[in-house]
């Protein structure tokens, strides 16, 4: 009996069949880039196939590849198999939950077709009723795709953005090197041409983004920019030190990370925060209504104080 | 001897090779894997495990009406052709990429091959700089027991779990899985308790040794509801506990950035109606008022609090103690 290792390996073998359909000489890492699989994986599957057909006395009915070095060349006609097989259901509700996590929900039209072409019978409404993993928001997907054409390209962006702090957006142009989700939320890293710095935007507080037409040098893009961390730079961040109050609620790291939290014997506690804007840890602090207290430093109590006066005077209460 | 993987390609090949339907018997003779001093009874069990693999990686495979012979029907097997434009090439493999750099994704394998089977002849696309970690807690253990809990819930078989509750107590569970989602950095599973004769919520990071039922996998244990949407179970801070606690209706103006995020702002919950250019009002159900103050004032700017009075009241109070906290001295 198959086990579930070799089942997963027999479907992995099979999805590659249609990738040796055309004879020729092959880059191992292209087969590798287009099937999305790595090159030492693939390179052990492409010869395990070189071992199947369907009558192994004559090699004509053999799967006709060779794999030397970095070089695959396929030297015959498959015996069959040729065509890309349907997607399964549960091949289907992958692509879906990851293009949903890119902001394409189940209603986006390239899901749509990809279902439509791949999995037809299936329906992408029925696929998210019982697994949902993301939310998408009508633009971010948009917005996700005009930057990761200029990240792929070195293109400047043009960015309309309003930071946690800021009622108006700001125009910032922007050289994007790479983007990541932490908890749901998508974060674009890049240097601020303005600022003359480094930069991490939440997409959400993107309103519009735009290419320049204008090229960076792709030399000036870190190592790994994918693997960013948005919470990374924490801690070198300033910190400010907070005093909550007796039983306040919902002090833990994950609620603020970085933190360190200290228990008074008056059973208030303090804390030590890290931030990277006034304004994010202004609106933090603010949103705790009155049960916490910034002690240093200075600009950010400040800012505190002036949140939670514009809050009462502006705009969110009526 | 050929190794069980080559034996299930073999038979996939001989058969999709096939002009007319074949045996089981003609199988074994003609592919490369079947044991010969195999008795008849255990080849037969072994056939029908083979084809079950290769229904599981896509291949429709035909019985006929004699129930002996067996064929490939292609226009089911095939995915129709397809092209991509360079873009749709490239946020494919963007997102292919970075969900499967993702340790706590938790269907990483059927994307792999989803996007083996959809991207033959796409155009090439530069790998793109992208990385995701949607659950930040035990990822790997997460996405693992998530995989295990939709396959549940796919097969309607109980799921069997130890979980810690907030109180740090520990109690042994057997639910029913009905659907699953992730909020926030963290897997939920939304399942009903037979003990209980409750649907709730658990929270996957807080569950150990899940343990779906193995006993008789073709069998169901248990339907799902009618129109099930998981997305209903999602609660938003301010209504946390059980839903008929929810019994306050909170209206609120959203307007700006908040329109514009508005799905994961608000996980699509409540009711929305447009109220001019650029404006929503939101109606919702809530638990706790004071909850919602304080949300409304993190998840600014752009939410504009208008009802419940409890709520209002809560926050103008709290925010001006926060101003006396911070006032100049």
């Amino acid at each position: 009996m198959p086990s579930g290792d070799s089942a997963a390996r027999a479907r992995r073998l099979l999805a590659l069949l249609p990738y040796l359909a055309t004879q020729g000489d092959y880059a191992l890492a292209d087969v590798a880039a287009r099937a999305g699989a790595d090159r030492a994986t693939l390179a052990e599957d492409l010869m395990t196939l070189s071992m199947c057909g369907t009558d192994p006395r004559d090699p004509n009915k053999m799967v006709s590849v060779f794999v030397e070095g970095d070089l695959v060349t396929i030297f015959g006609p498959l015996p069959s198999l040729d065509l890309p097989v349907r997607l399964t259901p549960g091949e289907a509700r992958a692509l879906a939950a990851a293009l949903e996590t890119a902001g394409k929900d189940a209603a986006d039209p390239l899901l749509g077709r990809l279902i439509a072409v791949a999995a037809e019978g299936l329906d992408p409404q029925e696929l998210a009723s019982t697994v949902k993993a993301a939310f998408a928001d009508g633009g971010a997907a948009g917005i996700y795709a005009v930057l990761l054409d200029a990240m792929t390209t070195h293109e400047v962006v043009r960015v309309r953005h309003a930071g946690a702090e800021d009622i108006h957006e700001r125009e910032r142009l922007v050289r994007p090197w790479a983007l990541a989700a932490r908890r749901g939320t998508w974060y674009l890293r890049g240097w601020s041409e303005g600022s003359e710095a480094e930069r991490t935007f939440r997409l959400d507080r993107i309103s519009s983004v735009e290419a320049t037409g204008r090229n960076f040098d792709a030399s000036e893009v870190p190592d790994s920019p994918g693997e960013f961390d948005p919470l990374a730079s924490l801690p070198e961040a300033p910190r400010a030190e907070v005093r909550f109050a007796l039983d306040a609620p919902d002090l833990t790291p994950r609620d603020w990370p970085g933190a360190t939290f200290e228990p008074q014997p008056d059973g208030s506690v303090l804390s030590s925060v890290p931030y990277t804007g006034t304004g994010w840890i202004a609106r933090k602090i603010a949103s705790r209504l009155g049960d916490a207290e910034v002690l240093r430093p200075i600009e950010v109590r400040k800012a505190v104080e002036r949140m939670a006066r514009d809050l009462l005077g502006e705009e969110q209460v009526s | 001897m050929a190794e069980p993987e080559e034996r299930l390609v073999n038979l996939a090949l001989f058969i999709a090779a096939s002009e007319v339907s074949v045996t089981a018997d003609e199988c074994r003779r003609a592919v490369e894997g079947y044991p010969e001093d195999q008795d008849e009874t255990a080849f037969l069990r072994m056939f029908e495990r083979d084809k079950e693999q290769l229904r599981a990686a896509g291949l429709s495979i035909e019985v006929d009406d004699d129930g002996r012979r067996y064929s490939l029907d292609r226009a089911a097997t095939y995915r129709h052709p397809l092209t991509f434009t360079d873009d749709e090439a490239a946020l494919l493999r963007a997102v292919g990429a970075a969900m499967l750099g993702d340790k706590s994704f938790p269907f990483a394998d059927d994307l792999r091959l989803a996007l083996a089977k959809l991207m033959t002849g796409a155009p090439e696309a530069p790998a793109a700089r992208v990385g995701v970690i949607g659950a930040d807690e035990s990822p790997r253990e997460q996405g693992a027991a998530v995989a295990a809990l939709a396959a549940a819930a796919d097969s309607r078989k109980r799921v069997a779990f130890g979980y810690t509750n907030a109180r740090d107590e520990m109690r042994d569970h057997e639910v029913e899985p009905y659907g699953l989602f992730l909020r926030d950095g963290r897997w939920y599973l939304v399942a009903k308790d037979p003990s209980l004769d409750e649907v709730r919520t658990y929270a996957v990071a807080r569950m150990s040794a899940v343990e779906p039922n193995a006993r008789a996998p073709k069998t169901p244990d248990f339907d799902r509801p009618g129109g099930f949407e998981v997305r209903a179970w999602i609660a938003l801070p301010f209504q946390y506990g059980p839903p008929d606690t929810r019994r306050v209706l909170a209206t609120m103006r959203l307007s700006g950035q908040a329109v514009r995020r508005v799905a994961t702002l608000t996980a699509e919950q409540g009711t929305f109606l447009p109220a001019g250019p650029g404006v929503l009002t939101w109606r919702i159900m809530v638990a706790d008022p004071v909850a919602l103050a304080s949300w409304v004032v993190a998840n600014g700017p752009g939410i504009e609090l208008t009802g419940p009075p409890a709520a209002v009241d809560a926050m103008r109070s709290g925010l001006a103690k926060a101003v006396d906290l911070h006032a100049e001295r």
